[in-house]
């Protein structure tokens, strides 16, 4: 039984430019299962953001569900009141957003916003919320909390804002924590430290993790399960080993062959990907949206694409799946 | 030999409300890199350890608080206006990033139209080296009518190399060229920089945090940590056979898909006011993070010291 279901979900964003709704998720299934590290990758502009926000519900003015469900423990999140949501919001599921510099309140300092979260979903004094926030802050390695406490998040260096992050984002003991590229601002040797100390948690606490990311080497090293998108819609899941080691989709296959590998003494980029992802208004309906740049396409990639199934926990999405083996 | 720096430093100081200057930031100490003819260098670290500085003043976009930086055996910042014009013309400079380094109002024609006409180059000829250039970067031709707001990032970098390979430079400095590019669009670019690098008479620095970067297109690396150079070698060598525990440290670190992924790392404890800036010349800089430091590497400055031949290292276990 799986914690968390995305059902066929759809959501379309309208478009002035064209007098129509676009769909920036299109048919999006996937399912989360307790305790599971579940990656989302993709390139910019594929979705990955939307999708993370809109499984706590959190839709832009302009985008609209056309369809499908979001099922949490059962529960459709998309179907709730904006007060039910908010009582699952880091709470229950909690998100830990891409940029550390924008996402913390720069008026507040780290101890008010801590404890703003402690209390919002616990009945606690304040001073019990504080010396919770204190234990959390030695919780993500922070030496000497007590200095960072009364900090206001722009006298802190990049690596120590995302870490007060993660302490609000498990400051309620979720169930599910989304991170969307919490890694991506910093450099190598911080983000291996925080990605180490999102596992480390994951141990000691036992939640589940959506990992949000670009970069194929940190979903190769962090997750269990991987979903590709591109689109909007998504290209091929699976287990990681399976996906990212032997790709059926020729999407995938184009991201691992980007990478410069390693062939004897020299790094060398064996193929690529030509050419550029198409822009949100421009995502096409009913053909497969990887068509332009693929090398491996033939006459059936003019029709309607859905994701299939090949194995038992393998999904892709291609007429010609591993063509290019 | 091309370029040469003799002990360059760089401080930045601020002004207080009497202007007075304050004790400063030491963005870089003692650079001493030689660049010969068709090198390709990489200057590899992390946030803040003046890898940024260090190509604006090979560019001479920042004097150097002290030392001399030789091009052709001439301190660029001896030259009269007439001879820095001239070393201008011949070096290039890559913006790190494709989003603010254009003049939003300009068309891409007028964009590439600007250093040709600051280059005095003739009328007739000007529409020549457009065309060509803008085959050589894969743009189209109608391209050249377009505002950059319309151009994805990868289109745009495409648009800053135009720009900056336009009047044929003999030196160019990249500063983060692909950073801010997705996976597909990273790899497209880099195979523009070898091909750039095939075809003209060139010798680049490209900075990059990214450790693949470096090892795909550069032949020299040098590792920079808090403005000081902690290891210097041939890239092959640097990357087979790197000494500095920095630089293993940042090797290390770098998600790749060929990893073992069973390891579970412990997370490193962080002090709280990180304080990056701070440079205590008594003794190593890497110290607190160093997991290889023996007695002395907190009782002396560690000086550079060249191991083998070209391959230089400023670690106290190689001294």
């Amino acid at each position: 039984m799986a914690l968390l279901d995305v059902e066929n979900l759809t959501l379309g964003f309208y478009s002035e430019k064209n007098k129509k709704w676009s769909k920036v998720l299109n048919d999006i299934n996937f399912s989360l299962n307790k305790n599971e590290f579940l990656g989302i990758v993709g390139e910019s502009g594929s979705g990955k953001t939307i999708l993370a926000n809109s499984i706590l519900n959190l839709i832009p003015k302009q985008g609209k569900i056309i369809s499908g469900s979001v099922l949490f423990k059962d529960k459709d999140i998309l179907k709730f009141s904006e007060d039910q949501v908010r009582k699952v919001r880091g709470k229950d599921i909690a998100i830990i957003f891409q940029d550390p510099m924008s996402s913390l309140h720069p008026l507040l300092t780290v101890k008010d916003q801590i404890v703003e979260t402690l209390q919002a979903h616990r009945l606690i004094k304040k001073s019990d919320a504080v010396e919770i926030a204190m234990n959390l802050l030695k919780d993500v390695k922070i030496d000497r909390p007590e200095l960072v406490l009364n900090k206001y998040p722009f006298m802190l260096s990049g690596g120590i804002r995302q870490r007060v992050m993660i302490a609000i984002a498990i400051s309620c003991a979720p169930e599910i924590v989304i991170a969307d590229e919490p890694t991506t601002a910093l450099d190598v040797t911080v983000q291996k430290d925080i990605l180490a100390l999102i596992k480390g948690f994951k141990k000691n606490l036992s939640f589940s993790f959506i990992l949000v990311s670009h970069d194929l080497g940190v979903i190769w090293e962090n997750t269990d399960r991987v979903v590709v998108m591109y689109c909007g819609r998504i290209m091929e899941s699976g287990r990681t080993e399976d996906v990212l080691r032997n790709p059926l989709h020729p999407y995938t296959f184009g991201l691992l062959s980007s990478i410069p590998r390693r062939t004897g003494n020299k790094l060398e980029i064996l193929k690529g990907i030509r050419g550029n992802i198409p822009s949100l208004h421009d995502f096409p309906e009913n053909i497969c949206p990887f068509l332009p740049r693929c090398d491996f396409a033939t006459e059936k990639c003019n029709g309607p694409i859905f994701l299939e199934r090949v194995d038992k926990d393998r999904t892709v999405a291609c007429f010609n799946k591993g063509a290019f083996i | 030999m091309l370029f040469q720096t003799e002990n360059i430093c760089k401080t930045f100081y601020k002004r207080n409300f009497f202007r007075l200057k304050d004790s400063g930031l030491e963005a870089l100490r003692d650079i001493n890199i030689s660049i010969q003819d068709r090198d390709i260098i990489g200057i590899v670290g992390e946030t803040g350890s003046g890898k940024s500085t260090l190509g604006r003043i090979f560019v001479g976009l920042e004097n150097p608080s002290k030392g001399l930086l030789l091009y052709n055996n001439k301190n660029i910042f001896d030259l009269n206006k007439k001879e820095f014009r001239e070393f201008q013309r011949s070096t290039s400079f890559i913006f790190q990033d494709p989003y603010s380094s254009f003049n939003p109002k300009m068309k891409v024609l007028d964009i590439l139209l600007e250093p040709l006409i600051l280059g005095g180059i003739e009328r007739d000829k000007r529409r020549n080296i457009i065309d060509e250039i803008v085959e050589d970067v894969g743009l189209k031709s109608d391209d050249l009518g377009k505002f950059p707001y319309q151009f994805s990032g990868g289109q745009r970098q495409r648009i800053a190399i135009a720009r900056s390979l336009i009047l044929k430079p003999k030196f160019l400095v990249a500063d983060e060229p692909v950073s801010s590019l997705d996976l597909s669009i990273k790899a497209q670019i880099l195979k523009l920089f070898e091909g750039i690098y095939r075809k003209n008479d060139l010798t680049m620095i490209i900075i990059s945090h990214d450790l693949s970067i470096i090892e795909y297109l550069c032949n020299k690396s040098v590792v920079l940590y808090k403005g000081l150079i902690m290891e210097e070698a041939f890239t092959e060598k640097l990357f087979s056979n790197p000494l500095h525990p920095y630089t293993k440290l940042l090797i290390e670190s770098a998600p790749t898909l060929y990893s073992n992924r069973a390891e579970d790392i412990e997370s490193e404890v962080v002090e709280s006011p990180l304080d990056l800036n701070k440079t205590i010349l008594r003794l190593c800089p890497f110290l607190e993070r160093c997991k290889l430091k023996l007695d002395k590497c907190g009782e002396s400055f560690p000086e550079i010291i060249e191991v083998e031949t070209n391959h230089k290292v400023r670690c106290h276990r190689y001294g």
